[in-house]
């Protein structure tokens, strides 16, 4: 269940990615709280872009710091120092909802599972009973191939 | 060597590959896409769930949990309320094709604003993508 989310995830990953790029040096908290909302959209899209933007984003932090350090002085040091902290902060809310999920969840991911005893039924002319006459017909294709 | 994105690209170049590209989603009654229908059938559970003419509560039971790959059947889900589920999926895969063009311009823009005109290729790279 995982082509839509991730095609959707992509153009998310890169708004998220043009947002903190533009934001890099000065990231305030008011900031943090758009690009966490960003973050949970990729979240939610797809585990592999949002891990992808995770990354990106901590290396972008880390080495924009390292570059820029030498280059400032006095109150600039604090500044670039708490623009780091609160970019790498960010990035915890939205890790942490993947960490406790992982942790806590032993069933795959899904949103709902088939009660047992139960198995769906569906006239011959409802939409479901369409839907799953093409999925049937696209696994025995695919498994033919 | 510096382009003008908005003089040598204009935004009607744009705005007409993205027409272009809704063509051939709204044109034919079905997208042939591997698993299209397995996602509208989750996010018609999903839509239907608490109705009881669908009888969904008495067969599936709902996991409400933050796990990733929720974005679709949300969008889906929310869509199919209003609408038929294919014309849905059709509104979906358009947004998709309107957002992905004008988010990646955006993420040249940041990183660099004369590199914008790059941003053509996402008519490429979204096909690829998708295909």
């Amino acid at each position: 269940m995982g082509f839509y989310n991730f095609v959707f995830s992509i153009p998310f990953a890169f708004l998220t990615l043009g947002y903190f790029w533009n934001r890099r040096g000065h990231f305030m908290f008011s900031q943090a709280v758009i690009l966490n909302l960003l973050l949970l959209v990729v979240y939610l899209g797809h585990m592999i872009t949002y891990l992808v933007v995770l990354g990106s984003i901590a290396f972008i932090a880390v080495i924009y710091f390292i570059s820029q350090w030498r280059s400032l002085h006095g109150n600039s040091h604090q500044q670039h120092v708490t623009s780091l902290s609160i970019s790498l902060l960010s990035l915890m809310p939205t890790l942490s909802i993947l960490v406790s999920y992982y942790l806590n969840s032993n069933s795959p991911i899904a949103f709902f599972t088939l009660i047992p005893g139960t198995s769906p039924t569906y006239s011959n002319n409802s939409l479901q009973c369409v839907f799953w006459s093409v999925i049937k017909a696209t696994a025995r294709e695919s498994s033919a191939l | 060597m510096h382009f003008n994105f908005h003089r040598q690209h204009p935004d009607w170049l744009v705005i007409s590959l993205i027409l272009l590209y809704l063509i051939p989603i709204w044109i034919f009654q079905y997208l042939p896409t591997q698993d299209g229908p397995s996602h509208l059938n989750n996010a018609q559970i999903l839509s239907q769930y608490t109705n009881p003419a669908y009888n969904f509560q008495n067969i599936y039971d709902l996991r409400l949990e933050p796990f990733p790959n929720w974005l679709s059947y949300a969008c889906l889900a929310v869509l199919m309320r209003i609408f038929p589920p294919l014309f849905a999926e059709k509104i979906f895969l358009s947004l998709y094709v309107i957002v992905f063009p004008l988010a990646f311009i955006y993420f040249l823009g940041a990183i660099n604003p004369a590199k914008k005109p790059l941003g053509l290729f996402s008519f490429v790279l979204s096909i690829i993508i998708s295909s």
